[in-house]
């Protein structure tokens, strides 16, 4: 029961990740594509349907973790306070800008330009510090600067360019024919970067992890996969395959965070904690059960309906709103 | 440095900002969706300009509203570690039913109204704009179970030092909950009332053209605001007696005098404002009354006033308790640095007072400028929607 619990919240987490991974990757590449107004707004058009329906899953995961592994939820935020912190301004700030940006057609926007962009990549940073530590096992809280490890950092950065090659995919399959160019060229030239990432990540964590199951190994391999998958989808130009490539890669490291010494989810400063321990009691879960089920359902539906819905390139008829 | 008031005054600031938005939003989103229903119903054009308009108003007001939501979600395992430790098996269940049934799924539908605008058949779309209107209830609904859980900790027992949940049906007939749910759902309708009269109110100041498309705004919102402001009033005073069935002593704390006054004269004249404006309907002479129309743009921020103050009696007379009798405040806070609360606490509020007001500034400037003209502008497709 609470390892089938522990999916459902990965599904969550992972669907966050795949989905919001290129709306911050587009955020953050917004500067690469011309200054034009008319252009600006096809390229955040292209993410206008997904946006709402992206972001949420963030806050139906975070939910979900309070309600089924209260624990747990206690622990891995305020033991990695500064950063959750800092994500959540980057996150606020991304989600309003982007939101708050169109809404007056005749106003300056570059401010509210600047708070997508730079929003975008202090919450793909902050993603990857705390994943990286959370992977690595949290510092003690009150040393704040063992936070900033020479291996979470190079998972922030990590971050950073696999939500750009995230959204240049996501910009290639959705963008205006007019900017699929220089979408391919960005994604194309972020692979390098990401594929030196997942390596050595791997190989590193290879020697400075303990204690790694089976299926966190086997995420490794998952990754690896993906990456060939965006490789091919470039090289092939099915940019679909690629786009679909990216999603699962993006999902790969919270895969890996919640796999990798399962049945122990969280190491602490010396400390460990076990999905059994972190979980809710079993008739907090019945309840749950009752209302989650339906909900689940309704949204996958739904947000199957919006992909099917705008699977096509942005045109002259697309509602932008964003 | 003490961590625990730098972390309650980080709750309470991030809390305020929040329910400053999500009350307009609850009860904006019901009027749009009234005058969608009018317009679909065979209604005047007119009524779907009003949709779109008010609309446009009413997803402004959301962005920050779900921003600051997702902060106070993350607060409680950032801060308050101890509530999760200590009562997480109650608390936690309907905290996640909110993300999962209604604020996830409000989102969702909220997308699709935006961009179905025109595209979907007119049913369907007016059905999304309802189904967002009720799972933004829906969330209130679970967030006032949730909180009045702490105020009265009822179905729940306490065993090994935490609290087990016992019987979740026990948490809906929570006296704390039956009357403070619909007094918090009709000051959210009495807020959205305030807000679309007076802007409408601004538009007769500037001698507007469009006598007709303010009219009926501003009937809707009068009306809005006399069956928000009865309710209101009325579920507020009973509030009296079910208070002292759970908290008996609340109300004679010193804290919550001010505030309790405050919220109690406020009620009453807005209540007395939307009588005076209802009988002011006849023959339209409210939308003439200019003299009027001063005290209507005045008087927008009033329900908002209240409503901090009501939220002030209620945590503040709660105090020293997080779970009434049964978990203090103090107990719960995390053993996180207070220097480092004190950064996120600046940080998170420096950040949303500048959202806050770029936000309204938006709104008052969407707002001045009033409905789009009526023959849509066909050279710019790209910036349609809502």
């Amino acid at each position: 029961m609470v390892t089938f619990w522990w999916c459902v919240l990965g599904l969550l987490t992972c669907g966050y990740f795949a989905l919001a991974g290129y709306d911050y990757g587009v955020g953050m590449l917004l500067p690469a594509f011309e200054a034009d107004e008319r252009k600006r707004r096809l390229t955040l058009g292209a993410l206008g349907p997904f946006f709402l329906a992206n972001e949420v899953w963030l806050v139906a995961a975070v939910g979900l973790l309070f309600g089924a592994f209260p624990h747990l939820e206690g622990r891995v935020f305020s033991g990695a306070y500064v950063l959750v912190v800092t994500l959540l301004l980057g996150l606020v700030t991304f989600t309003a800008s982007m939101q708050l940006r169109s809404r007056r057609p005749d106003a300056r926007r570059g401010a509210w330009t600047a708070g997508i962009v730079g929003g975008a990549l202090v919450t793909a940073l902050s993603w990857g510090l705390f994943l990286g530590n959370l992977v690595l096992g949290l510092p003690p809280i009150a040393d704040v600067l063992a936070f900033f490890n020479p291996y979470a950092v190079l998972w922030g950065l990590g971050f950073v360019a696999l939500f750009c090659l995230q959204g240049a995919a996501f910009l290639a399959v959705r963008a205006p024919a007019e900017l699929t160019g220089r979408a391919v060229r960005l994604a194309r030239a972020f692979l390098p970067p990401v594929s030196a990432f997942l390596v050595v990540a791997t190989g590193w964590g290879f020697f400075a992890l303990d204690g790694v199951t089976a299926l966190g190994a086997g995420v490794a391999a998952l990754a690896f996969a993906a990456l060939a998958g965006v490789w091919l989808g470039l090289r092939t130009r099915r940019y679909r395959v690629a786009l679909v490539g990216s999603m699962v890669l993006a999902a790969c490291p919270a895969l890996l965070a919640g796999t990798l010494r399962f049945p122990t989810v969280l190491v602490s400063s010396g400390t460990a904690l076990t999905v059994g321990d972190a979980a809710t009691a079993s008739g907090t879960f019945g309840v749950l059960g009752w209302f989650a089920a339906p909900a689940l359902v309704v949204l996958l539906v739904v947000q199957w309906l919006t992909w099917r819905a705008h699977r096509n390139p942005v045109d002259q008829r697309s509602l932008l709103h964003f | 440095m003490n961590a625990l008031p730098v972390a309650r005054l980080q709750f309470a600031t991030t809390t305020s900002f929040h329910f400053l938005f999500v009350l307009l939003t609850l009860g904006l989103v019901t009027l749009v969706a009234v005058m969608q229903t009018r317009w679909t119903l065979g209604g005047k054009p007119e009524l779907l300009r009003m949709t779109r308009f008010w609309g446009r108003l009413y997803v402004i007001n959301y962005a920050l509203g779900i921003v600051t939501g997702i902060v106070m979600e993350f607060q409680f395992g950032l801060t308050w570690t101890g509530l999760s430790a200590f009562a997480g098996d109650v608390f936690g269940a309907p905290l996640a039913i909110e993300t999962l049934v209604a604020f996830f799924l409000e989102s969702t539908f909220l997308g699709l109204w935006i961009f179905g605008f025109g595209r979907l058949p007119k049913g369907l779309h007016l059905a999304l704009i309802w189904l967002v209107t009720l799972t933004a209830y829906a969330s209130a609904l679970f967030i006032m179970l949730a909180n009045s859980f702490l105020q009265n900790p009822v179905g729940s027992r306490l065993e090994g030092g935490v609290l087990h949940l016992d019987d979740f049906g026990a948490l809906f007939s929570n006296p704390a909950l039956v009357a403070s749910l619909p007094h918090v759902l009709s000051a959210a309708l009495v807020t959205g009332g305030f807000f679309v009269v007076g802007v409408s109110a601004w538009h007769f100041l500037k001698r507007t053209t469009e006598v007709e498309f303010f009219r009926r705004s501003m009937r809707i919102g009068v009306v809005a605001a006399l069956v928000g402001s009865i309710f209101v009033v009325n579920q507020g005073f009973a509030q009296f007696g079910r208070l002292k069935m759970y908290q008996p002593d609340k109300l004679n704390e010193n804290v919550v005098g001010m505030p309790l006054g405050a919220m109690i004269g406020l009620g009453f004249l807005m209540f007395a404002c939307a009588l005076l404006g209802t009988l002011l309907l006849v023959r339209n002479w409210l939308t003439k009354a200019r003299f009027l129309h001063y005290l209507m743009v005045a008087a927008i921020p009033l329900p908002f006033v209240a409503a901090i103050m009501g939220w002030l009696v209620r945590e503040l007379g709660r105090q020293p308790w997080l779970v009434w009798g049964k978990l203090r405040t103090a107990d719960a806070i995390a053993g996180v640095p207070a220097g480092q609360i004190l950064f996120s606490f600046i940080a998170f509020s420096v950040l949303f007072a500048a959202l806050a007001v770029a936000d309204w500034v938006l709104m008052a400037r969407v707002a001045k400028r009033g409905p789009d003209p009526v023959e849509e502008p066909a050279a710019l497709p790209v910036l349609s929607g809502v």
